[in-house]
C-alpha cells in the first residue's frame, strides 16, 4: 500500500471511525483501525462489535493494500503533526508515515484478522432528512436505561411505516415518543431496536449533512446500517457508514401507557419552567430528587401560575414560580427532577404543556406548535 | 472433522446436535483435566459457526479464527490473570450478559465458554442463572469444569451434562503409537502415567520437562525414604512453602507418591504386570520385599487424609510434617 493524503483529512476520518473503536474488549484487534484502499481512496473502518463506522475519503493511490495499526496510537501521531502532505506505506507488518519532515513506523496486525465489517446489502432501505434524524435522535435517546437487566430498554425503539418513523426510548419512569417525517415514504414496515449507544455516535456524525441519510437493514434483521453521503472531510465530501447490531426482543407496547385525557393543562415557557426545575432540583439532591409541581388556576382573567418546589429535611426549601396559561382544575404532580430538566432541555419550541389528571398517574409534556414529540414521566408519591 | 480423539459418546452426541439442529442452549463439559473439553467446545464452536457441509471443517476463515481465538462471535471467559482474580467476577459475567443481547456479529451463533467454569464467584454464579435458563436465540453457552462438585445446583440443573471420562489405559496407549508416532516403550509408560487423560499423555509426549519433572521428584521420593527425620521436616517445611504458590504442583507430587504406594502394594500383591511407573520397575521390586502389605495400606491412607486436609485448608506443613514422619 502507497498513498499520499492531508494531514487534516486524515485526521478528520479518523476522529470519524475512533468513536467505534473498542475500549474494554476481549478480542485485542478491535483496538485497532483498518486501512485499506479501495476504489482509489482510502477506506478506514472501526469496529467494537457493537457499532462499526467506515469512512471513505479521497487520496491519491499509488499501491493497493491492507493494514490494521493501533487506532489511538495513530489517532495521536496524526494529530500531533503539522497540517500538509502525509504518505503512509506499507512495509511488512507496518505502517511507514512520513509528514514534513516527521517520520514514523506503527507495526500492525493483520487486515485479515480484522472482523469483517457486516454487510448489510440493499434490502429495506429508507431515507430520512438528517436534521429530522439528528432531533429524533436527541429528544429520545436520553431516556433508554443504562442498566442491562433488561436489553431491549437500553435501546430505541423504531418504527419506519408510511412516511413517517416513530422513535421511543423508555427505561421505566419515563417514556420520550418522536415522530420524524421520512425523505421518501417506506415501501415496507419496518420495527427494529436500536442500542442507544449507537445512535449517540450517529447523532454526533450528523451534525452538517444536507443530503438525506440512507437506512437500510439486513434481511436477518440484526444489523441496520446508516449511510451519509456528505461529510465533509477537507474540501472534498465524504461517504461515511455506520453499521449497528440490532437489540433482539419486543419493546414493551409502550402506546397503551399514553394518558388518553387530562384533567389539568398548563401552557408553560419552556425556558422559564426549565429554569425553575433546575432550581428546585438544587434542593431536591438530598430528598432523592423529588420536585414539586403545583398548578394553580387563576382568579378570573387573570393567568394561572405553576409552583415548583423541593424540600429537604437537612438543607431547607425553595419555591418558585412561574406563570402558565391554565386549562381545567388545579393539581399537583411531584417528579423526579432530573427527568424534567432532561425533557425540558431538548425541546426547541418556546412553550410547553404539562398535562396531569392525578398526583398517581403519569404526567405528559408536549412542546406547543409541533405533534412530533411526547415526554411520558411517571410521577413520584410523596406527602403534600 | 471434530478433533477430540476418544471421546466418541461425546462427539457422536454433538455432531448429531449439530447436524439436526436441535441442541441445547447451555451445555456442561464435565471430566478431569485433559480429557478433551476445551478442545471439544471450541469445536462446537466452529461447527456453529462454520459454513461447509462437513461441519467443523476447521479450514474455512471462520473455523481458522475461532481456534486462534479471533472470532468475534465465540468468546472465552477465564480468570482474569492480570486483576490477579481468583474467581471469575460478576462484571466478566455482565459483561459477557450485554454481549449476549446483541445478534452475532458475522456468524450464526455466539458462543460463550467459560473455562474453569468452576471459578465463578457465587455472585457470578447467581447472575448467569438468568442467561443460562433462557438466553436469546442464538446464544450458546459452554461451561467447562472438572470439579464440577464446586459448581453451584442451579447453574448445573440449566445445562445439558455432558460427561467426559478419561479413557481406558489401552486406548490412550494405542492412540500415543497409531496417531502420535510415540516409541512404544514411551506408548506403554505414557499412557499409564496419563491416567487415560489423554490431552496430558500427548503434551508429555511432545513435552519431555514434564517426564523430567517426575523423575526429579521420584528421585526426591526415593531420597525421603532413606532420609534423616531433619531432611524429611525439611523437606515437608519447603513442600508447605510451595503449596502457598501452586497448589497444584503439591497435587501433583501427592498423586505421583499415590501411584508410587499402590505400584509398590501391587508388587508386594504379586500384580507387578499393573503398575503405572513401568520405568522404575526394579527399585519397585526392591523396595516392597522390605514392607509390608498393612505397612502399605496405611501409607495410602495416610496420604489421602492428607490430600483431603490440604482440600480443607488445613495447615498444609502441619499435614505434609504429619505425612512425612509416618511414611514409613
Amino acid at each position: 500500500m502507497k498513498v499520499s493524503c492531508l494531514q487534516e483529512n486524515l485526521n478528520k476520518a479518523l476522529g470519524i471511525v475512533g468513536r467505534a473503536v473498542a475500549s474494554r474488549t476481549t478480542l485485542p484487534i478491535t483496538n485497532n483501525v483498518l486501512i485499506a484502499t479501495e476504489d482509489s481512496k482510502l477506506k478506514l473502518s472501526a469496529t467494537n462489535l457493537e457499532i462499526a463506522i467506515t469512512c471513505w475519503f479521497g487520496t491519491v493511490v499509488e499501491e493497493e493494500g491492507a493494514i490494521t495499526v493501533p487506532a489511538r496510537l495513530l489517532n495521536e501521531f496524526v494529530s500531533s503533526l503539522p497540517s500538509g502532505r502525509i504518505d503512509l506505506k506499507l512495509t511488512d507488518h507496518s505502517l511507514h508515515l512520513e509528514c514534513a519532515r516527521v517520520e514514523a513506523n506503527i507495526s500492525g496486525l493483520d487486515a485479515e484478522d480484522f472482523p469483517p465489517i457486516p454487510e448489510v446489502g440493499d434490502g429495506l432501505t429508507y431515507e430520512i432528512a438528517p436534521e429530522d434524524l439528528r432531533l429524533a435522535i436527541n429528544q429520545v435517546v436520553f431516556a433508554t436505561a443504562t442498566e442491562d437487566t433488561r436489553p431491549v430498554l437500553t435501546g430505541v425503539s423504531a418504527e419506519l411505516e408510511g412516511d413517517t418513523m416513530t422513535m421511543a426510548a423508555a427505561d421505566g419512569f419515563r417514556l420520550a415518543i418522536h415522530k420524524a417525517p421520512l425523505a421518501t415514504p417506506a415501501k415496507e414496515k419496518l420495527e427494529v431496536i436500536i442500542p442507544g449507544r449507537s445512535l449517540t455516535e450517529l447523532g454526533r456524525l450528523l451534525a452538517e449533512q444536507e443530503e438525506p441519510v440512507l437506512i437500510a437493514v439486513s434481511p436477518t434483521k440484526s444489523q441496520i446500517l446508516f449511510r451519509l453521503n456528505d461529510v465533509t472531510i477537507g474540501e472534498t465530501k465524504a461517504r461515511v457508514e455506520l453499521v449497528s447490531q440490532l437489540l433482539q426482543g419486543t419493546f414493551p407496547n409502550y402506546r397503551q401507557l399514553i394518558p388518553q385525557t387530562y384533567s389539568t393543562r398548563a401552557i408553560a415557557s419552556t425556558s422559564d419552567f426549565l429554569r425553575a426545575t433546575r432550581t428546585a432540583a438544587i434542593f431536591a439532591r438530598d430528598g432523592s430528587g423529588i420536585v414539586r409541581l403545583q398548578v394553580m388556576t387563576g382568579a378570573q382573567d387573570q393567568p394561572g401560575k405553576i409552583s415548583i418546589s423541593a424540600r429537604s429535611e437537612q438543607i431547607g426549601d425553595n419555591v418558585g414560580e412561574i406563570d402558565a396559561e391554565v386549562e381545567g382544575e388545579a393539581s399537583k404532580i411531584a417528579f423526579n427532577g432530573r427527568y424534567v430538566t432532561d425533557v425540558l432541555g431538548v425541546i426547541h419550541e418556546d412553550n410547553i404543556a404539562l398535562e396531569t389528571t392525578t398526583p398517581s398517574s403519569p404526567g405528559v409534556i408536549h412542546p406547543i406548535g409541533s405533534e412530533r414529540y411526547m415526554h411520558i414521566i411517571m410521577p413520584m408519591f410523596v406527602q403534600w | 472433522m471434530w478433533q477430540v480423539i476418544g471421546q466418541q459418546k461425546a462427539v457422536m452426541l454433538m455432531d448429531r446436535s449439530v447436524k439436526t439442529g436441535q441442541f441445547a442452549h447451555a451445555f456442561l463439559f464435565t471430566g478431569p483435566p485433559h480429557t478433551g473439553k476445551m478442545t471439544l467446545a471450541r469445536n462446537l464452536a466452529q461447527a456453529l459457526n462454520c459454513g461447509s457441509d462437513n461441519r467443523p471443517c476447521n479450514e474455512c476463515s471462520s473455523c481458522r479464527r475461532v481456534a486462534a481465538g479471533k472470532h468475534p462471535d465465540v468468546q472465552v471467559l477465564q480468570l482474569n490473570l492480570e486483576d490477579r482474580k481468583k474467581v471469575i467476577t460478576i462484571e466478566q459475567v455482565e459483561n459477557m450478559q450485554s454481549n449476549a443481547s446483541l445478534p452475532p456479529y458475522e456468524g450464526k451463533y455466539k458462543v460463550f465458554i467459560f473455562e474453569d467454569a468452576d471459578k465463578l464467584s457465587h455472585d457470578a454464579a447467581n447472575r448467569l442463572l438468568k442467561t443460562l435458563e433462557e438466553p436469546m436465540p442464538q446464544v450458546v453457552i459452554i461451561l467447562v469444569t472438572s470439579r464440577e462438585s464446586d459448581l453451584l445446583p442451579t447453574v448445573i440443573s440449566r445445562c445439558q451434562r455432558i460427561e467426559m471420562p478419561p479413557l481406558p489405559i489401552a486406548v490412550v496407549e494405542e492412540i500415543l503409537a497409531d496417531k502420535y508416532g510415540a516409541p512404544p516403550e514411551d506408548a506403554a509408560l505414557l499412557s499409564r502415567l496419563s491416567r487415560g487423560r489423554l490431552g496430558w499423555a500427548i503434551s508429555a509426549l511432545q513435552d519431555r520437562s514434564l517426564l523430567e519433572t517426575r523423575q526429579s521428584r521420584i528421585g526426591d521420593l526415593l531420597e525421603m525414604r532413606s532420609a534423616s527425620i531433619t531432611k524429611r521436616l525439611s523437606y515437608a517445611s519447603d513442600l508447605a512453602s510451595r503449596f502457598g504458590k501452586s497448589r497444584e504442583e503439591v497435587d501433583d507430587i501427592m498423586e505421583l507418591w499415590l501411584r508410587w504406594w499402590n505400584d509398590l502394594l501391587l508388587v508386594s500383591a504379586g500384580n507387578a504386570d499393573r503398575i503405572v511407573n513401568l520405568d522404575h520397575e526394579s527399585e519397585l521390586a526392591e523396595q516392597a520385599q522390605n514392607l509390608t502389605i498393612p505397612q502399605l495400606t496405611r501409607a495410602l491412607r495416610d496420604l489421602q487424609e492428607a490430600g483431603r486436609q490440604l482440600e480443607q485448608n488445613v495447615n498444609p506443613r502441619l499435614v505434609l510434617e504429619v505425612l512425612m514422619l509416618s511414611m514409613p
